[in-house]
């Protein structure tokens, strides 16, 4: 699983097929029939539209996820720049043309369905911090100077999508973007520093949030003793 | 660019495998808390938050039960149910109660009143525990609440089933059905497990005596509910147990016809038949509104009901105390018989009066009877006749007879609100007032005045007893199909009319209890009723019946409320004259008819002045009906494989 592959490697058609990650091929595939299940059951045991809608779309984008496994990793290299800053553009596309829904912006219309680029944009930090430390070497991984671009680059999209707003999102897009840096192998002492320097304006960040982001953190870290009537209110559908 | 120093290619990737491994394992720890979680809440927890999740899904409604039917003797129904329309509120159900009241005020008329008493019931009570709001609506509204449902959260309309009286004839004897009250639930086991709102329970008469068993077992229906509490789907129903439905040997037809005589008048009736004891018409006047306890009472009507002097909500014939006055001549009579103290042709002298221990004792008939024996004593009601009877007898051997014949002690099993009345004897006066005895109360005794208390019903089966030839009897009034053994004893000697059979082998072969020493005097007894009812002079003798069919044998009586004062007696004061409230009670028992006796009747009128004119014109009237009523109850009986 843990196989170091180096970025010069091209595999064949069907070297790509024996060396597919097929735990993780069929982790996916697991989770996508338990959630169909789930979807069948909230409809009332009866195949309708949420059912068959995630029937469709998860075996669209599974075999979409095939296809883009065998891209060779050479081009999503050399993208990778490209690609994060075009999921950037969306974003802000998202600021200002996106749809508001329950109200909170976060897709764009594109006639036939509805984008999320900040799921997206999880991946595009990931390609864009990864070639960037690949380009680094390891003396200067830890110099000052090299920090400034991934924190540039972690911090942008995370503004963006958490005014969408959309906190859980952006905390994923975030820890993504920490273990890449982590990965390629900053320093523990800048993730406490940066902890550090995180709690210390928490107080401040936790008045630009909506109430019900603050009830939903507030409940995360009480105890469960809810009234039994309302406790499905608190957890986002 | 792309290829960097191939030693610090190795250190990299050296770096970034060693973090992979720690991201690696820290993934694994995550996962490993993730799976317990999951196993913990799915499999250790699992009853706690299947019943947890149960308890969202399924919601219960209880449902009351019908109650059992109480029927006459010929299946007519005495107490049946009604459907019911009801508006109940669950208080959790509901977002702003004060908008919901403002809401159900504009639909239904509520008022201000009703709605505090809502609210502080509320606050009283579990948030899930519904309250009634209108418990007897008419379809009309009903069908209203139910167009606008849709924006009333917590109210829930019920279609529910109430206890109905056809008529107040019987009210006293039914007795009436309530809401359960906090004493209710105390006091009575039977009701833990049937709190259900809406649900009722038997306060006084049969209602309260057979509450156990016709109230049967609350059904409950149980629904799959959504997240706001909305019925989406019926799971389980259970429509509960209706109780058990009872027959009675009461005769609906005579019960209503009784009632009408009795109208404007505080009065009770017994009729029993005399062979099985069952109790054909039990009636106390005036009656009430049984059906006005159903649904809460009002208060003007229930204030109108205890105000009442002629105690509208007493069962008269149960519950009501009267001394027997004459009436009871006929057990003195049988007690100096039975104890040899005087024979049938001992006579006395009646002047009017008689002086004894310096106390002077009246006769009701100023003149004085002349000479009397024992059958002119009972037909005139010689007073003077039967103080010398009682002086001779005395009051000891007297109660014993009394207390056989039914007196001082309950005739019916379970009604609470039944009296045992008094038979006074010397030991019970030393115990309960604490005073020796005085012969002079002997002689009030011997005509059924001083501390003799006794109710309509004991006198019934008083006079049940020495009609049937002085045989005990057990009273009822829940019909049951078990052969009564002076029945058999009767269908016996009509086979066998040759066949003398002894006492002493009639009580080995037929079970059957005599309550006499010498057949005879029973025998005696009867004739003197018969002259006192038949014979010219007799004191009921106006109101007779020639008419063999219904011919009856009675003994008029009337208790004294005050006593005379000698400028009364000298003034000729009748009791029309006086204050309804001093009048005397007027009694008069009987049984007919005389060649073949069926019945026994007691009649006893409130204040209703002498026996033979307020009581026994009644009494006529009511054997007259039951005995017409008596080849129709023969029916009945033969139907259901009695044998009479």
């Amino acid at each position: 699983m843990l196989k170091p592959r180096s970025i010069q490697s091209s595999l064949g058609f069907r070297d790509k097929i024996f060396s597919f990650d097929y735990i993780l091929v069929f982790s996916i595939l697991i989770l996508g029939i338990i959630s169909m299940f789930a979807m069948y059951s909230t409809d009332g045991g009866e195949f309708k539209y949420h059912t068959n809608s995630h029937i469709l779309r998860f075996f669209i984008f599974f075999c979409l996820f095939l296809l883009v496994s065998f891209i060779q990793i050479r081009f999503w290299h050399n993208q990778s720049y490209l690609i994060y800053f075009l999921f950037f553009f969306l974003l802000l596309g998202v600021k200002y043309f996106g749809l508001t829904s329950s109200g909170s912006r976060r897709w764009l219309d594109l006639y036939f369905m509805n984008l999320q680029p900040s799921e997206l944009m999880k991946v595009g930090l990931i390609l864009f911090l990864a070639k960037y430390y690949h380009r680094v070497s390891i003396e200067n991984m830890n110099s000052i100077r090299y920090l400034f671009v991934p924190i540039i680059a972690l911090i942008a999209p995370i503004i963006l999508v958490s005014t969408q707003p959309d906190l859980g999102t952006s905390i994923l897009i975030a820890s993504g973007g920490i273990v890449v840096a982590w990965l390629a192998g900053v320093r523990i002492k800048f993730f406490a520093y940066s902890a550090l320097l995180f709690t210390a304006t928490l107080p401040i960040a936790i008045s630009f949030l909506k109430p019900y982001q603050k009830s939903r953190i507030l409940n995360f870290f009480k105890s469960r003793k809810r009234s039994s009537r309302c406790w499905l209110s608190n957890y986002p559908i | 660019m792309l290829s960097p120093g191939s030693g610090s290619t190795v250190i990299k990737s050296k770096l970034i495998g060693r973090r992979i491994f720690l991201l690696t394992a820290a993934k694994a720890v995550v996962m490993v808390g993730l799976v317990g979680r999951l196993i913990s809440l799915q499999i250790n927890q699992a009853t706690k938050y299947k019943s947890l999740s149960d308890k969202n899904r399924f919601r219960e409604w209880k449902l009351a039960p019908e109650r059992g039917v109480i029927r006459d003797f010929f299946d007519q129904e005495l107490a049946s149910n009604e459907p019911l329309y009801q508006v109940h509120l669950v208080p959790e159900n509901s977002n702003n109660l004060n908008q919901l009241f403002v809401r159900l005020k504009g639909i239904l008329d509520i008022s201000d009143k009703k709605i505090s008493y809502l609210k502080r019931l509320i606050n009283k009570q579990k948030p899930w525990e519904p309250v009634i709001v209108s418990d007897n609506l008419n379809w009309a509204d009903f069908s209203r609440i139910n167009l606008f449902l849709h924006e009333l959260d917590g109210v829930e309309p019920i279609v529910s089933v109430a206890r109905t009286y056809p008529d107040n004839s019987s009210a006293h004897i039914l007795g009436y059905v309530s809401q359960i009250s906090a004493k209710d639930l105390k006091t009575k086991k039977y009701l833990k497990d049937l709190s259900v709102p809406g649900m009722t329970v038997g306060k006084t008469g049969l209602e309260r005596k057979l509450d156990e068993k016709i109230i049967g077992k609350v059904g409950f229906q149980r629904y799959e509910v959504n997240a706001f509490g909305k019925r989406i789907k019926e799971i389980q129903i259970n429509k509960g147990q209706s109780g058990i439905s009872f027959k009675t040997t009461l005769d609906y037809e005579v019960q209503k016809y009784t009632n009408e005589l009795l109208k404007d008048k505080a009065a009770a009736v017994c009729v029993m038949d005399i062979y099985n004891g069952d109790i054909v018409s039990l009636v106390s006047a005036p009656t009430f509104q049984p059906n006005a306890f159903v649904h809460g009472l009002d208060k003007d009507y229930w204030n109108s009901l205890i105000k009442d002097g002629k105690k509208p909500l007493t069962n008269k014939v149960m519950s009501g105390l009267y001394p027997p006055g004459s009436t009871i001549k006929t057990l003195v009579a049988l007690s100096a018989l039975e104890n040899g103290i005087i024979k049938t042709s001992d006579t006395f002298r009646c002047k009017g009066k008689i002086e004894l221990y310096g106390e002077k004792f009246h006769c009701w008939e100023k003149k004085g009877h002349g000479i009397v024996n024992l059958r002119k004593g009972i037909q005139r009601s010689c007073d003077v006749y039967f103080y010398e009877v009682a002086r001779k007898l005395g009051v000891d051997r007297l109660s014993v007879t009394a207390k056989k014949f039914g007196l001082g002690k309950q005739v019916l099993s379970d009604f609470v609100e039944e009296r045992s009345g008094v038979v006074p004897n010397t030991k019970w006066k030393k115990k309960f007032i604490g005073q020796n005895w005085y012969i002079g109360e002997t002689l009030h005794s011997g005509i059924g005045q001083g501390y003799f208390q006794s109710t309509p019903i004991q006198l019934c089966l008083m006079t049940a007893q020495i009609a049937n030839g002085g045989f005990e009897i057990k009273p009822r009034i829940i019909y049951d199909k078990s052969n009564n053994n002076l029945r058999e004893y009767i269908n016996y000697k009509n086979e066998n009319p040759n066949d003398p059979l002894p006492t002493d082998l009639l009580v080995k072969n037929f079970n059957l209890k005599p309550l006499f020493e010498n057949k005879n005097h029973i025998k005696i007894i009867k004739d003197a009723m018969f002259s006192s009812s038949n014979e010219p002079g007799g004191t009921s003798y106006r109101h007779r019946i020639e008419n063999p069919k219904f011919t009856f044998a009675g003994k008029t009586g009337s208790s004294q409320i005050k006593r005379f004062t000698e400028a009364q007696r000298e003034a000729e004061v009748k009791q029309i004259d006086l204050n309804y409230k001093d009048r005397d009670h007027a009694l008069f028992i009987a049984f007919a008819p005389y060649k073949d006796p069926k019945y026994a009747i007691s009649v006893v009128v409130e204040h209703g002045g002498s026996g033979g004119s307020a009581a026994a014109p009644i009494a006529k009237k009511i054997i007259k009906k039951v005995i017409e009523r008596h080849d129709l109850r023969k029916e009945i009986s033969y139907a259901e494989g009695d044998s009479i």
